[in-house]
C-alpha cells in the first residue's frame, strides 16, 4: 500500500502544482488558462532538447521556465487584453487556441520519438518503509506546498498581492483607485508562465515527456482547482494531493484498477455540485444573485427575438432549399474525397445546433458535447449489430438514449452556470473519453458491449441500404441535418424559446413572470442531447466504426472554439462552423500544409477569430446583410 | 526532428519560415542500387498510402522508406520503363480523416495499390472501402488488429500481438519466468487484443498471468503503472506500449530498483538507436523484440535499405524498424510487378499481389505472402535483441510465435504451400 501511496502523493503534488498556477492566474486576471500545461511542456522539451545537445545541466534546466514565462507574458501581454471585456469561456477557448499553437509547434518539432528527461533529482532519493522515494518526486511535493504558501503571502502581505486580489474582485474599480491593470495581469502572466515551466520539467521527469500528455493533463489538473472554487490556494493544494491519491490507490485493486483515472473527474464533479448545494438552496429560498450590467458588446450579441409564424416558415423554407441544392449540386461538382468532407461537415452541424443552442439562447456552455456524440454512436451500433431496425429507427433511438443522458447531463446546470458548469460538463466529458476508451465501441461481438474478443471477425456498421453509396449517404446527412435544425429553429420561435430568453436576460425576471427555470433548463440540454445523438449515430454510420480516440475531452473543447468561430448566434454561423471545423483543415491539408503546422493555424485561426468577430464569422455575415 | 532546432525556435515565433526544413530530395544518379536502366520516364504507375504522421503519433518513416525505394527504382528505369508515382497522406490520428481519405484513394483510377503505409486508425475503415474498390493494401506495419483482419489488407511486420507472445516466449522459456505480468494501453483493438494473445500462450504452457494492467494512452503517472503491475509480484513484465511510454516505466523501474527483481521484455518499438540512449546503461542487457531483421544487419537487402536511406531519403527519416517495413512493402510490390509483367492496371496489380507466395527477403525470418485469406499475418517469426554499450545486438535469432490463434493461419500455409 506504502508504495502507491508515495505515487499517489506525487502524481498528486502535480495536480496540485497545476492547480494552483491556474486558479492564482484566474484570481487575478479572470483568465481560465487552458494553454497552461502546453506552456509548461514547450519549456520541458527545450530544456530535453538542450540536454541531448550538450548543455550543462543548470542553463538547459533554467531554460524551460524563461521560455514559458516568455511565451506566457507574450500572450497575456498581447492577445489577453483584447478579449479582456469578454465573457470567461471566450476567454479560456481562446487560450485553448493559444495551447493548440504551441502543441502543433512541439509536434511538429519534436516527433514521437523516445525521450526522457532526467533531472539531477531522479538518481537521489531515500527509503521509506521499504520503497524507494526518489528527489523528484520529494520535490514535487516541496514545490506545490511552497508556491501555494507563498503566494498565499503575497497575496496576503505585499502590496502586489493586495492589486491582485482588487483586480480580482473588480477590474473597473480597481483601475479607478489606481491599480496598474495591464503591469499587475503582465507580471502575473509571466510569473505563471515560470510556474508551468518548472511544472513542465517536474512531469516530464516523473512522466513520459510528451507534448499531448502534457498540454492535456491540464484537463485532470483543473478538478484540484474546481475544488477549490478557483478561490481556495489550500484546497486546491489539497484537493491535488487527494485526487493524486485516489487516483494511485485505485492501482492497488484489481477491482479499481481500470477505473482509476476517473478520479480527477469523479471527484471534481461531486466536489462542484456538493458545494453548490448552498447555493441552490439560497435560490430556492427567493435570494437572487444581483449580477453585473451585461457590457454593450454581449447586448448585441443577443439572438433574435421569438418570430411569428411566417418569419419560421421563411428559415425553414430557406433550409429546405439550401438543403435542396446541396444535395443536387455537390455530388456533380465535387469528387468523391470531398463528398466524404462535405458529409463530415453536414454531420457536425448538428451536435454544432445543440452547443449554440445552449449557449447562445441560454448562456450555458456545455463542454461534453463530444463524449453525447459518442454516446449516441456507440448506442447506434450497438443496436445496428443487435437488431435489424430501419437505419432512421436507429438514428431515432440512439438520439433517444442519449436524451436520456443529456438529461443527466443537464441537472448540474439547475445549480450552475458560467465557468461551473463549463467545467462540470468538461469533468464528465473526461469521465466519458475514460469509460469509452475502457470499453471500446461496439464490432460486431456478443455481450453488453459488444466487442469481438478471441478468434471472432471484427464487422463494420452497414450503411443504410437507400444511402449505401457516399453520395446518397451525404444526401442522407443533409436531410438529417436539416431536420435537426428545424427542430431546434421550432423551439426556439415557440414558447421554449421565449422561456429561454427570459431566462437568459435573467433568472430573476424569468422567475418572476412564471417562467419554470427548471424543467425549461432541462429542456434545452435534451434537446441539444437528442439531436447530437443523432449525429453520432450518422458518424457512426458513416464510416461503420468508431475509435475512442474520437472521442476525448478536448475534442468537446475544440467543437466549442469551433463553434465560436464559425458563431453561435444564429443559423449562418451554425452552419458555417461545420466549415470551419471540417472542410477547412480539409482544405489546408489538400493544399500540403503539414498535419502539426496546420494545428498552428487552426489555434492562431480561433485565437484570431475570437478577437476581430465576437460573434463569430456567421455574425460578421449576418451584420453585413442587416447593417446597424 | 532534427532540423537546427535553436534556430527553429526563433523562426517559430514567426511562424511559416519553416518550409526549408521539409522534403528532401533525391540525389538522382544514373547508376543506382535498385535498376541498371535510364532513369524511368513513362507513363507513371500510381501507388498510395495513408500513414499517421501527425497528431501525436508519427508513423512517417515508413513511407519515408517505401518513397526512397521507389526513387531508387525510378531513377534506375522504374517497373518497365514505367517510374511509380507515389500518394502519401496522413490521416492526423482522426479515423474520419482516415475513412475520407481512402476514398480519395480509391476515386483516383489511375491508383493500382496500397503499399507501405502504416496508421493507428486507417484499417478498421480502410479495409472495407479497398474491398469495394478491387483494391490491396502490402501494409508496412501493421498495429491495431483491424490491420490484420481484412481479406485486402496484408502487413509486413508481425504485429504487437505476435511480438508480445513472442516477447512472453522470451521471458517464460529464456529466462524461466513462471510469473508474467504484461502492461499496456487501454486502445481498443490493441491492448485488449495484444494480452489475450500472451494469456492464450501461457495457458498452453500451464501458466497464468500474474496481472494484466490497462492503462490509458499517454501514461502520465508510469511508477502507478508499474506498482499495478507489481501487484501480482511477477518475475517478468512484458511492456507493449509505445517506446516513449516504455522507456517512462523503465525509468520508474530503476528508481524502484527493480532490474534484478524482474525480467523486462519489450516489443519492437523499444528496438530503435536512441532508445539506449534515453533509458540509460542501467539497463544493459535489456531485451526487446524485433520484427525485422537488424537494423544494422550486413545482409543483402538489408544492406540494400541503408544504401537506399542514405541515397534517397533525407538525413532526418529515422532508420527504424518502420522504415524496414516501408522499404520491404516497397520492394515487395515492384518486385511482384516485375515478375508479373503484362499490362499494369488496377484489376492486373490487384491479381499479381492477392497471388504472392513465398516471398523472401532477409528482413524476414519465413517467406512473406499475401494469399486470399480473411485475415492475414506470414510475418509470424521473429528476432530477440539486447541492449549493449549504449547500441543493441542479436540475443536470439528467428523464433516461431506459439500464438495459439495463428493455428489456422498456419494450417492455411501448408495445406496452399504459400511460403512456397
Amino acid at each position: 500500500m506504502l508504495p502507491f501511496v508515495i505515487s499517489g502523493l506525487a502524481l498528486g503534488a502535480v495536480y496540485a502544482l497545476s492547480g494552483v498556477g491556474i486558479v492564482v492566474l484566474y484570481r487575478a486576471t479572470g483568465v481560465l488558462n487552458l494553454a497552461y500545461g502546453a506552456i509548461g511542456a514547450i519549456g520541458a522539451l527545450l530544456s530535453w532538447q538542450l540536454l541531448q545537445d550538450g548543455w550543462p545541466v543548470a542553463p538547459a534546466l533554467m531554460a524551460a521556465p524563461l521560455l514559458s514565462a516568455l511565451l506566457s507574458g507574450l500572450y497575456g501581454g498581447l492577445v489577453g487584453p483584447l478579449v479582456a471585456a469578454r465573457d470567461p469561456l471566450v476567454k479560456a477557448v481562446c487560450t485553448l487556441g493559444f495551447a493548440l499553437v504551441l502543441l502543433g509547434l512541439c509536434y511538429w518539432t519534436w516527433s514521437d520519438d523516445p525521450r526522457t528527461l532526467t533531472l539531477p533529482t531522479d538518481t537521489a532519493g531515500f527509503d521509506v518503509g521499504g520503497s524507494r522515494v526518489t528527489l523528484t518526486q520529494a520535490l514535487a511535493l516541496v514545490l506545490a506546498v511552497a508556491l501555494t504558501g507563498g503566494t498565499a503571502v503575497l497575496l496576503r502581505r505585499t502590496a502586489f498581492g493586495t492589486a491582485m486580489r482588487a483586480l480580482a474582485d473588480d477590474r473597473e474599480i480597481s483601475a479607478l483607485l489606481g491599480v496598474r491593470i495591464r503591469r499587475v495581469e503582465t507580471v502575473t502572466w509571466v510569473a505563471g508562465g515560470a510556474v508551468a515551466g518548472l511544472t513542465g520539467l517536474v512531469l516530464g521527469s516523473l512522466t513520459r515527456l510528451e507534448a499531448g500528455t502534457l498540454t492535456f493533463l491540464v484537463i485532470a489538473s483543473l478538478s484540484a482547482g474546481v475544488v477549490g472554487r478557483f478561490r481556495s490556494l489550500p484546497v486546491t493544494l489539497a484537493a491535488g494531493l487527494a485526487i493524486g491519491l485516489a487516483e494511485a490507490l485505485g492501482g492497488a485493486w484489481e477491482q479499481t484498477a481500470p477505473y482509476r483515472s476517473v478520479a480527477p473527474f469523479a471527484v471534481a464533479v461531486v466536489a462542484i455540485l456538493w458545494l453548490q448545494r448552498g447555493r441552490a438552496r439560497a435560490r430556492r429560498g427567493g435570494t437572487v444573485e444581483v449580477r453585473a450590467a451585461e457590457p454593450a458588446l454581449s447586448a448585441r450579441a443577443r439572438p433574435l427575438p421569438p418570430g411569428d409564424v411566417r418569419s419560421v416558415l421563411r428559415v425553414v423554407l430557406g433550409l429546405a432549399a439550401g438543403a435542396a441544392a446541396l444535395a443536387v449540386l455537390v455530388p456533380l461538382v465535387v469528387d468523391g474525397y470531398w463528398v466524404r468532407v462535405l458529409t463530415s461537415a453536414v454531420i457536425f452541424v448538428i451536435p454544432a445546433a445543440g452547443i449554440a443552442l445552449l449557449y447562445a439562447r441560454l448562456g450555458l456552455v456545455s463542454l461534453g458535447q463530444v463524449a453525447l456524440l459518442g454516446v449516441g454512436g456507440w448506442v447506434a451500433l450497438r443496436l445496428a449489430f443487435a437488431t435489424g431496425w430501419p437505419f432512421p429507427v436507429v438514428v431515432l433511438a440512439a438520439g433517444a438514449v442519449t436524451c436520456l443522458v443529456g438529461i443527466v447531463y443537464g441537472l448540474p446546470a439547475l445549480r450552475l452556470s458560467g465557468v461551473d458548469l463549463a467545467l462540470v460538463t468538461l469533468m464528465a466529458g473526461g469521465a466519458f473519453q475514460v469509460a469509452f476508451s475502457a470499453t471500446g465501441f461496439p464490432d460486431g461481438g456478443p455481450g453488453f458491449l459488444g466487442r469481438v474478443a478471441g478468434s471472432g471477425t471484427q464487422q463494420a456498421m452497414p450503411r443504410p441500404s437507400m444511402a449505401a453509396s457516399d453520395t446518397g449517404f451525404f444526401r442522407f446527412a443533409v436531410l438529417c441535418a436539416v431536420l435537426a435544425l428545424v427542430l431546434v429553429v421550432l423551439h426556439q420561435r415557440g414558447r421554449p424559446g421565449r422561456a429561454w430568453a427570459a431566462i437568459r436576460s435573467g433568472e430573476a425576471g424569468a422567475l418572476a413572470v412564471g417562467v419554470a427555470l427548471t424543467r425549461y433548463k432541462v429542456w434545452a440540454f435534451a434537446l441539444a442531447a437528442f439531436v447530437t445523438g443523432t449525429a453520432g449515430a450518422l458518424l457512426a454510420a458513416n464510416t461503420g466504426r468508431l475509435d475512442p480516440i474520437s472521442f476525448r475531452a478536448s475534442d468537446s473543447v475544440l467543437l466549442f472554439a469551433v463553434v465560436l468561430v464559425g458563431g453561435a448566434y444564429g443559423l449562418t454561423g451554425v452552419v458555417l462552423s461545420g466549415v470551419v471545423g471540417q472542410v477547412v483543415p480539409a482544405a489546408l491539408d489538400a493544399a500540403g500544409l503539414d498535419g502539426n503546422l496546420m494545428l498552428v493555424v487552426f489555434g492562431a485561426g480561433t485565437v484570431h477569430a475570437l478577437v476581430t468577430a465576437p460573434r463569430g464569422i456567421g455574425g460578421m455575415l449576418e451584420d453585413l446583410r442587416r447593417p446597424a | 526532428m532534427r532540423c537546427p532546432r535553436r534556430l527553429v525556435w526563433w523562426a517559430a515565433a514567426m511562424a511559416l519560415v519553416v518550409s526549408a526544413c521539409g522534403t528532401g530530395q533525391d540525389g538522382g544518379a544514373a547508376r543506382t542500387a535498385c535498376g541498371t536502366g535510364a532513369p524511368a520516364t513513362g507513363t507513371p504507375i500510381t501507388v498510395g498510402a495513408i500513414v499517421t504522421a501527425s497528431g501525436g503519433i508519427d508513423f512517417s518513416s515508413a513511407t519515408k522508406a517505401a518513397k526512397a525505394y521507389f526513387d531508387c527504382v525510378n531513377a534506375g528505369g522504374g517497373i518497365g520503363g514505367r517510374p511509380v508515382e507515389y500518394l502519401v497522406e496522413d490521416d492526423g490520428l482522426n479515423p474520419q480523416k482516415a475513412s475520407a481519405l481512402a476514398t480519395k484513394l480509391a476515386g483516383n483510377r489511375d491508383l493500382v495499390a496500397l503499399v507501405g503505409g502504416s496508421s493507428f486508425v486507417a484499417c478498421g475503415v480502410s479495409g472495407p472501402i479497398w474491398e469495394q474498390n478491387g483494391l490491396f493494401d502490402v501494409l508496412a506495419v501493421g498495429v491495431p488488429r483491424a490491420c490484420f483482419e481484412s481479406p485486402r489488407i496484408a502487413p509486413v511486420n508481425a504485429g504487437p500481438r505476435v511480438s508480445a507472445v513472442a516477447a512472453a516466449q522470451y521471458a517464460v522459456e529464456v529466462k524461466g519466468a513462471r510469473r508474467v505480468a504484461q502492461i499496456s494501453n487501454r486502445v481498443p483493438g490493441v491492448g485488449d487484443w495484444t494480452q489475450d494473445g500472451v494469456r492464450a500462450y501461457l495457458r498452453t504452457k500451464g501458466l497464468t498471468s500474474a496481472g494484466d494492467v490497462l492503462h490509458d494512452p499517454g501514461i502520465k503517472d508510469a511508477t502507478a503503472v508499474l506498482l499495478e503491475a507489481m501487484r501480482g509480484r511477477p518475475d517478468a513484465i512484458i511492456l507493449q506500449d509505445p517506446a516513449p511510454d516504455d522507456a517512462a516505466i523503465l525509468k520508474a523501474a530503476q528508481a524502484q530498483g527493480l532490474k534484478d527483481k524482474v525480467t523486462f521484455v519489450c516489443l519492437t518499438p523499444c528496438y530503435d538507436t536512441t532508445f539506449p540512449g534515453q533509458v540509460g546503461s542501467y539497463w544493459e542487457g535489456f531485451v526487446s523484440n524485433s520484427e525485422f531483421t537488424l537494423l544494422d544487419a550486413g545482409t543483402p537487402d538489408n544492406k540494400l535499405w541503408r544504401r537506399v536511406m542514405d541515397e534517397y531519403a533525407d538525413d532526418k527519416a529515422p532508420r527504424d524498424s518502420f522504415a524496414q517495413g516501408g522499404f520491404l512493402a516497397a520492394k515487395i510490390f515492384v518486385d511482384t510487378l516485375a515478375k508479373a509483367g503484362g499490362t499494369i492496371d488496377r484489376a492486373s496489380v490487384s491479381r499479381a499481389l492477392s497471388e504472392i507466395k513465398g516471398y523472401r527477403s532477409d528482413l524476414l525470418c519465413a517467406p512473406w505472402y499475401f494469399g486470399r485469406a480473411a485475415r492475414h499475418n506470414a510475418n509470424h517469426d521473429t528476432r530477440y535483441v539486447t541492449m549493449k554499450g549504449g547500441g543493441w545486438s542479436k540475443v536470439k535469432d528467428c523464433t516461431p510465435t506459439q500464438d495459439p490463434d495463428l493455428a489456422p493461419l498456419l494450417r492455411e500455409e501448408k495445406q496452399s504451400g504459400l511460403t512456397g
